[in-house]
């Protein structure tokens, strides 16, 4: 974005401010999933790249980029790991079984384990 | 050290019967062992400790992996759910880690300050929290057991290690459970196809309960699409190929033996369908928004298919009674 720009003035003031235009399916209306990475706030740690277990980050250039960003399986765990709160999804467990039982019940949404699996 | 525990780098016949049990889903949630620190091979102050969930089978296939390593496991207590499923719930998560540390007196046993974690367990982990608040430095490790020897040599995770696979030898273990999970909807659905049709009642009960519930997840990768459903709905068709050449060599009446063989072919697609839809929680996968997105989409069409397919069979069934044909 404003990478040319040398000016040391304190960003102009837009909806979301110090998080940047987000980038990801999730930025989207009707992505096929809800991840979204806010680059502005991204420091390139590279937490995400580790975590991720469908390698859907890689760090070039100092930032997290999504390379493979329709891989995405919303687990969370670039979210949960990232100290800087640069990556949102909505996560949850992808469980047809889970949610459809769920949605019977009327109970909010099972999970493995006693109660669903059984 | 009265806090810790010893364990082994060896299974044994208990263990391998315990697995067993825990593969076709006896008394699933009581596969545990006891949330704890434990020591394998007479670990020091210096040897590495490996955060795992308390489910045996998870237990098992961390410690079984350390043949003749030195180490400390710590054990969490996950209610006998493995680590992927559990750091989905937040079992497997920041709060557990900074118990079981506390809990065991972790900082008094070990000099150094660092956690190993399977890397599936990271969607219920904040690393930088456990951090701070109990001093130790969250370093994940391999997704796979089998790599933790590797990665213990450098502590360096290949891009290999940290891709998620889905092999057949993972998908076909979770067969006797799929078999087991829809038991009490396959067997009266089995009985009563017997009855009312006799062998090729048994050919469709084989084919669409114990045929299907192995080959999808044996073919999962080869079957179209990447949408479950259609994955099923594909394998549905494939597996009523069969039972269609059988009504043709037969000597069913022609009409008889269209509605007999359109019920078959619906009624394979719409259950089989389902049942690719429901092995979404199986597989390392499927998103939330996928899942919803499929279950709107495709059920309405399976429950269609699986009803026609239902009428068409009694209409065939009353047919044959009535003398129709």
């Amino acid at each position: 974005m404003a990478e040319s720009c040398n000016c040391t003035s304190p960003k102009p003031m837009l909806i979301g401010i110090g998080d940047g235009v987000p980038v990801g399916p999730g930025s989207k209306p009707g992505g096929i999933n809800t991840l979204m990475l806010f680059p502005d706030k991204c420091t390139g740690c590279g937490r995400c790249q580790q975590v991720c277990p469908h390698r859907v980050f890689e760090v070039k250039g100092g930032k997290a980029a999504m390379v493979n960003a329709d891989a995405c399986m919303e687990c969370g765990a670039c979210m949960m790991n990232c100290p800087e709160s640069a990556i949102k999804v909505d996560s949850g467990v992808g469980c047809a079984m889970a949610m459809i039982k769920a949605a019977l019940k009327g109970s909010k949404e099972v999970t493995c384990g006693d109660d669903c699996c059984n | 050290m009265s806090l810790t525990m010893d364990t082994t780098d060896t299974l044994g016949g208990k263990e391998r019967n315990d697995h067993i049990l825990a593969r076709i889903g006896y008394k699933r949630g009581e596969h545990r062992v006891t949330p704890g620190l434990y020591r394998v091979n007479g670990p020091d102050d210096k040897s590495p400790v490996l955060v795992t969930s308390n489910y045996s089978l998870s237990f098992d296939a961390v410690r079984s992996h350390l043949k003749g390593i030195a180490a400390w496991v710590l054990v969490l207590d996950t209610k006998g759910i493995n680590v992927w499923c559990a750091a989905g719930k937040g079992t497997f998560g920041t709060d557990e880690i900074v118990r079981q540390v506390k809990g065991t007196g972790l900082e008094e046993i070990v000099s150094h300050r660092r956690l190993i974690l399977p890397q599936l367990g990271a969607p219920g982990v904040k690393a930088h929290e456990v951090k701070e608040r109990t001093g130790f430095v969250v370093e994940y490790g391999p997704i796979r057991a089998e790599d933790i020897p590797a990665y213990l040599k450098d502590r360096k995770a290949t891009p290999e290690m940290r891709q998620v696979q889905f092999p057949a030898k993972d998908r076909v273990v979770l067969v006797p459970v799929e078999w087991r999970n829809y038991l009490k909807l396959g067997i009266p659905a089995g009985l009563l196809l017997v009855v009312l049709a006799g062998w090729f009642g048994l050919g469709v009960f084989l084919l669409g309960y114990v045929g299907s519930l192995f080959f999808f997840p044996l073919l999962f990768p080869y079957l179209p699409s990447k949408k479950f459903s259609i994955k099923g709905m594909a394998l549905g068709a494939l597996l009523s190929l069969p039972l269609l050449a059988w009504s043709w060599l037969g000597p069913m009446p022609l009409v008889e033996m269209a509605l007999v063989d359109l019920a078959v072919l619906l009624g394979m697609m719409g259950v089989v369908g389902y049942v690719g839809l429901n092995f979404t929680g199986s597989t390392p996968y499927a998103s939330r928004t996928g899942v919803k997105d499929e279950i709107f989409r495709f059920i309405p069409p399976m429950v269609a298919m699986s009803a026609t397919g239902l009428a068409l069979a009694v209409a065939a069934g009353i047919g044959i009674y009535a003398g129709w044909f």
